[in-house]
């Protein structure tokens, strides 16, 4: 519960200073511009000895099958009179695109439990974008668009999903 | 029967009384596995971490003409296989429930993966469930045992129960 709240602080954190004037990204593309001067935002690019449709095609099968979730953290802490129970619940939105020379996976979170200062897009914030493109008939690069802490899981299983190696779904609880 | 035994007897009863009703509560139930054994979950668990344990269950529904799903039962996946009998040639609906639980953070959160299965008459399904750092995955073959080779079913979501 605490790791998952200090994620949403440092991802709202991100988006905050990204903006500077005080907008959200509304588009993956507004999202991709403002991650390189973040400072809790960070940029990864790797090389894949996959094809592009492997990869393509994984996007396409994990992005819906293990993004499109909404998920409950609950945790007990102490309180003066007695336990007190918190529950945090986010909705994620996995949203792939898919060309001939360009593959995107955007995700987005929404979560009802936060103040908003700033104008949320529709579906939520945006959190990570994964692009991937062909490099040679068996190389694809992906350009990873993502926060700088926290959200490691996501981050291991996006990685995973471009290198094939592991292509399990990230426990969003955690 | 001395005070001690009598008092210790209600204690018990009380107890065993108190499990059943919160049973019943939480909604939860055996799945009565009383069908012949078609599919077999092999479950594998790595919580990554000394201080948090990973419990797997999966939760079975039926998949009635309309698409609406009736719950079946609940089938504990804490051992390393496990046989299941689901109706063959009907829509069932999968949920597999991993459980994370944080001894330190008194935290516990559950994420789940649902799958629809259609089990052909016949052919059996090899399930394997895997959880290990935090990552994951359920993957379905089907083979029939007098037939070389198999197949790996594909992940479905309830939504595809309107196009079938």
């Amino acid at each position: 519960m605490k790791k998952i709240f200090t994620c949403w602080i440092v991802s709202a954190g991100l988006l905050a200073v990204m903006t500077g004037c005080g907008t959200m990204p509304q588009t993956a593309d507004e999202f991709r511009k403002a991650v390189p001067g973040a400072v809790t935002g960070k940029v990864e690019t790797f090389d894949v000895n996959r094809p592009f449709s492997a990869v393509a095609e994984t996007f396409q099968k994990k992005g819906p099958e293990c993004l499109n979730k909404t998920v409950s953290t609950t945790s007990t802490t102490p309180g003066k009179y007695g336990p007190v129970v918190s529950t945090y619940t986010v909705t994620y939105k996995p949203t792939v695109q898919v060309t001939q020379n360009k593959a995107e996976l955007h995700v987005q979170q929404h979560s009802d439990n936060t103040l908003k200062v700033h104008k949320e897009p529709e579906g939520g914030y945006f959190l990570l974008v994964a692009d991937a493109y062909p490099v040679a008939e068996n190389k694809t690069r992906v350009d990873l668009f993502c926060p700088a802490i926290g959200h490691k899981v996501l981050i291991k299983a996006v990685k995973g999903w471009g290198t094939g190696e592991n292509v399990g779904c990230p426990d969003l609880t955690q | 029967m001395n005070t001690s035994t009598y008092a210790l007897g209600q204690y018990v009863a009380g107890v065993l009384v108190a499990a059943v009703i919160l049973a019943g509560c939480s909604g939860l139930r055996p799945y009565p596995n009383n069908l012949e054994k078609n599919l077999v979950i092999r479950t594998e668990t790595d919580s990554g971490s000394i201080f948090s344990k990973v419990g797997v269950e999966v939760d079975i529904f039926r998949v009635k003409a309309d698409c609406m799903t009736e719950y079946q039962g609940t089938v504990n996946l804490n051992g390393p296989s496990v046989e299941v009998g689901i109706p063959p040639d009907k829509l069932s609906h999968m949920a597999f429930v991993f459980s994370n639980s944080s001894f330190l953070a008194s935290s516990r959160n559950s994420i789940s993966h649902e799958t629809l299965l259609e089990a052909r008459a016949g052919y059996n399904y090899d399930i394997r469930v895997s959880y290990i750092d935090e990552i994951y995955n359920v993957a379905i073959s089907e083979k029939h045992p007098e037939k070389p080779g198999g197949r790996k079913i594909d992940f479905r979501d309830i939504s595809a129960c309107k196009a079938i």
